[in-house]
């Protein structure tokens, strides 16, 4: 018993790689999914905040993340786009991240062949933007001194979707989506100043640092990584790729637990067996 | 599928394996891949910011007359004279007027949005409890009990980092108190974080798992023999570098 503990507790790294693999893999396979997932209070602000949007309102999503982290944050920006577009609701698709633009041309151009949505009458590609400060700050002042024409250099205040929008004020919900301190300026510059409402999707490991935007009201909500994707999806009864995913995240999580208690468990016994020796 | 499609895959699939296969032992094919991710990265980060900020910001508006990008553009380039010992000096207009735009604009904002914003909504809860109306339902007691719990959470770990005066007496309980406090934010930060690793990893493996496909022609497995057949062939040669379980 003891040498297995000791073997045990001295196993290859490469071992609890290979069960971590397994332990997400395997939902994957075998679509397993998990039941009774809590909507938090947060997700909800969100989603009531787009739900209650009229029709022929604004969504402007902001893609400020890049590929490394988009299976946290694009199902949740896919789940919003397709209940924006339900909803009759326009989209507008900005970027402060080069490879944002790239994201969200994929993903709304997915989502809007599905539902039957029209460039340029139902969403826009706005583009990427790299000075995000100047342009956070213009944005109250004048949409079309950030943006004068579209990323296909198509005359913004031309296209039937700008109808209405002057400044970033005549826009129902603008939502960001970001692994990086974004949302700081987008509250900071923007938000605070002109006071348009203000949602945002963040990784995990951002989350903490973002959360206290919402106890003081500065953000509608906070969707946080892929369990806000799940909430959201739940919401809207959509199975997406956020809730396929949350089994393997979940898997994972019970693995580490399970290695947690076991190590933990045999460090004590081993302990017990040493004092018993003596 | 589209040529492009396929041909995606296979490079997506390929170069993921190559780097997972890290995880088994250094090797050549996650060095190709390392290589190549710092290589592309550089070059495209190089053509965003000359097709998307150079032409539209300072190239166009010149050759369509337009004066104003000179001075920018100019300050812009004095960046560069960093890089010459002798000319660094030029380039410090240019950090001056940076540095001196950037705290104009942050330090007003942040102290209101980040410092003040959040103040006020820390004592919001306990400016309640002394109305005229006091509210007692079961919302508003679990609200005013949440702030006393941060505000003393927030007190506490302000005075463990506060190294003026001896931790003993008062300091030492609220510092002891402050580690637990420390401890709970640092369990929820390392729970959260891991969450958000497993969701990157679920990313990868549901790509590769779609890759597997007949459509792809099968790109996941037939790179995955190739790289364990790869190793196999590596390991036989390679015996120098010890296991990562002792690299520690």
């Amino acid at each position: 018993m003891k040498d297995i503990i000791a073997k045990l507790l001295k196993i290859d790294r490469r071992i609890i790689f290979l069960l971590t693999s397994l332990a997400i893999l395997i939902p994957i396979v075998f679509y397993i999914q998990m039941p009774g997932l809590q909507v938090t209070e947060s997700t909800k602000s969100v989603y009531n905040a787009l739900d209650s949007l009229p029709e022929g309102s604004t969504l402007l999503m902001s893609f400020d993340f890049d590929p490394s982290t988009k299976p946290e944050l694009y199902p949740m920006a896919d789940v919003m786009c397709r209940h924006a577009f339900k909803k009759n609701i326009k989209v507008l698709a900005m970027a402060f991240t080069a490879p944002g633009v790239a994201i969200a041309e994929d993903l709304i151009t997915k989502d809007a062949v599905e539902m039957h949505k029209e460039y340029g009458k139902d969403y826009v590609f706005l583009g990427y933007q790299p000075n995000y400060v100047s342009a956070l700050t213009e944005f109250g002042n004048d949409f079309y001194s950030v943006y004068p024409t579209d990323s296909r250099g198509t005359n913004l205040q031309s296209l039937p979707v700008m109808q209405g929008i002057r400044t970033i004020k005549d826009i129902g919900l603008v939502m960001d989506y970001t692994a990086a301190s974004y949302l700081d300026a987008w509250v900071a510059y923007s938000s605070d100043r002109y006071g348009f409402k203000l949602g945002a999707g963040t990784t995990a490991v951002n989350e903490p640092s973002c959360l206290p935007y919402v106890q003081s009201h500065q953000i509608v909500g906070l969707l946080g990584a892929l369990r806000g994707g799940a909430e959201y999806e739940s919401l809207l009864h959509y199975n997406g790729l956020a809730t396929k995913g949350m089994a393997s995240v979940s898997m994972g999580h019970f693995l580490i637990l399970a290695l947690i208690i076991l190590a933990n468990l045999m460090v004590l016994a081993q302990k017990f067996m040493k004092e018993e020796e003596k | 599928m589209t040529f492009s499609a396929i041909i995606g895959a296979w490079v997506a699939a390929g170069l993921t394996l190559f780097i997972l296969s890290f995880l088994y032992r250094d090797n050549p094919l996650f060095k190709v891949a390392e290589n190549l991710y710092v290589g592309v990265s550089a070059g495209y980060w190089f053509t965003v910011y000359a097709y998307d900020v150079w032409v539209p910001k300072v190239w166009l508006p010149l050759s369509a007359g337009l004066l104003w990008p000179i001075l920018p553009a100019l300050l812009g380039i004095t960046m560069l004279f960093r890089l010459h010992p002798k000319y660094a000096w030029v380039s410090r207009m240019s950090f001056a007027y940076m540095i001196g735009y950037g705290a104009g604009m942050s330090i007003p904002v942040t102290m209101t949005s980040q410092f003040m914003k959040q103040v006020s909504s820390t004592i919001q809860p306990l400016v309640a409890m002394s109305g005229a109306s006091v509210d007692f339902s079961g919302a508003a007691l679990f609200s005013i009990f949440s702030a006393l719990v941060l505000m003393i959470g927030l007190l506490c770990t302000l005075l463990y980092f506060f190294f003026s005066a001896e931790h003993t007496g008062v300091l030492k309980v609220t510092s002891k108190m402050a580690v637990y406090f420390l401890m709970i934010y640092f369990g929820a930060a390392y729970g959260i974080t891991v969450m958000g690793r497993f969701a990157l990893l679920y990313g990868r493996f549901a790509e590769l798992y779609t890759y597997s496909s007949g459509i792809y022609f099968y790109a996941t497995p037939i790179l995955l023999l190739f790289v364990i057949g790869f190793m196999i062939k590596f390991k036989g040669k390679k015996h120098d570098e010890p296991p990562l379980t002792e690299q520690v």
